[in-house]
């Protein structure tokens, strides 16, 4: 399968599995969240950011590879949705186009932010992430003082193999 | 079996509620199109995202932080832009998305309103991104000129204007400003006369309501003749919105002429991604009338 071909059909089974968690399986907890929200763009957002970020934790396990692209198409998408669908419910009050494209625009940012805040939490609890980040700053260390490499410890692992 | 097997299981079942949306019929009716990203605000996010989280893209992998403080002040920058780009004064100024509006240009000392133009509806697919850029354009008239000529720069570059393309768009842009290129300006690099468009545009005289509306005309001539060139690689994404309709509804009685006009030309592959918007919608379609969102019940599927 050529690799736009396989983004696309990602896309697309991204997409499905999202629509049946807003849909079908979580309406009442999504709109419910969304009205306790302390806004409804900042509602919109996290529950497409949560979604996102489920469906791309979903994909690593299984070896599979988003790109920036995608995710951002699928962030329009699903905001498109459940802000739809909060205001079909009335769980969000809009009267205007304008209110309708400044919530999703807002919603945009608002999910992008927490995806990142996301990201970021999750590299820093992750031990994997901060083995590599040691490495990297050993590696900054040793660049940034040459003469000093001789003086480094082994690093670990060599010696076992 | 497709890339993500939890994803992929549930593909079967989606055709049962297919069908069940031409059984039952879909009532649901939209009153706004919930679609309408603009222009800076997805350029926002696109720069949010390649400063805070990756790029594969570039090779990194997933959750690699490409540095950065997530928690900036970057985000703020963003809801402030919001704020302003949807502020009640545009409202009131005659702001507004609707093809029906006014062109909204109203002569005050000079200054001019440029918050909403004409767009015909059958044009408004086509000129998505040209609508936004121009409802993005700030109030100060002084920095409009500059901050218009930069930016449409900017969105000709990322549609694949060719730099003769370009080139021309900037001349004329200048011409009919009043700037004599001949004389004053030497044609170069187009990425060169872009930097210095700056400097041009504090020469301008004041912009007229007929240099705007000849301006949008040229932007909107140069836009369509781009979509000319990008319709070989965006005909998913145009039958996609062909199909929905701008509110993001599907059109049941008919597919716009864009689409028919078009059809023939497409290939096997693209038809086939259009049946699977087509599907797409439906579903979406009949998950909402399924679950009786249109009428304030709740239904649900069991």
């Amino acid at each position: 399968m050529k690799d736009e071909q396989m983004k696309d059909e990602l896309y697309w089974q991204s997409v499905i599995y999202a629509r049946e968690v807003i849909y079908q399986q979580q309406t009442e907890e999504l709109m419910q969240f969304i009205a306790e929200a302390e806004n409804p763009a900042k509602g919109v957002g996290q529950v497409v950011s949560d979604l996102v970020n489920s469906i791309v934790e979903d994909g690593i396990q299984k070896g599979v590879r988003f790109t920036r692209p995608t995710i951002q198409k699928l962030f329009q998408t699903l905001i498109s949705d459940v802000a739809e669908l909060a205001a079909i419910q009335k769980v969000i009050q809009v009267s205007s186009q304008k209110e309708v494209d400044r919530l999703v625009n807002e919603a945009l940012i608002r999910a992008t932010e927490d995806y990142a805040m996301k990201v970021k939490e999750k590299q820093q609890g992750n031990p994997a992430v901060r083995d590599a980040q040691e490495n990297e700053a050993t590696f900054k260390a040793r660049n940034a003082n040459p003469e000093g490499r001789m003086q480094e410890p082994t690093p670990r692992g060599l010696l076992q193999q | 079996m497709g890339l993500l097997d939890g994803f992929s299981n549930g593909l079967s079942d989606f055709g049962d509620y297919v069908g069940d949306a031409f059984d039952s019929g879909v009532d649901y009716v939209s009153d706004f199109d919930f679609g309408s990203f603009t222009q800076p605000v997805t350029d926002f996010a696109e720069r949010a995202f390649d400063t805070f989280v990756y790029d594969t893209d570039n090779g990194l992998d997933p959750f690699f932080s490409l540095g950065g403080d997530a928690s900036g002040s970057i985000w703020q920058d963003g809801y402030d832009a919001i704020a302003d780009m949807f502020s009640d004064e545009s409202a009131e100024s005659g702001g507004g998305n609707g093809p029906e509006s006014d062109s909204g240009v109203s002569p005050q000392d000079g200054v001019k309103e440029v918050e909403v133009i004409s767009i015909k509806p059958e044009e408004i697919n086509e000129a998505d991104n040209a609508k936004n850029f121009v409802q993005s354009l700030p109030k100060e008239e002084g920095d409009r000129l500059d901050y218009r000529l930069n930016k449409g720069f900017g969105l000709m570059k990322k549609n694949k204007f060719t730099p003769e393309e370009m080139q021309k768009w900037i001349n004329e842009t200048l011409d009919d400003n009043g700037y004599d290129q001949d004389t004053d300006y030497t044609p170069e690099d187009p990425i060169k006369q872009s930097q210095s468009l700056a400097e041009v545009s504090s020469k301008i005289k004041p912009i007229t309501k007929s240099d705007q509306m000849d301006y949008q005309d040229q932007y909107f001539k140069a836009k369509l003749d781009g979509i000319e060139a990008e319709r070989n690689m965006g005909l998913i994404d145009r039958a996609k919105r062909d199909i929905m309709g701008s509110s993001g509804e599907m059109l049941v009685g008919g597919l716009g002429a864009w689409y028919k006009a078009n059809q023939a030309e497409k290939t096997a592959e693209e038809k086939k991604r259009e049946n699977e918007l087509n599907r797409q919608n439906y579903i979406k379609q009949a998950y909402i009338s399924k679950s009786g969102t249109a009428t304030g019940k709740r239904g649900g599927f069991a």
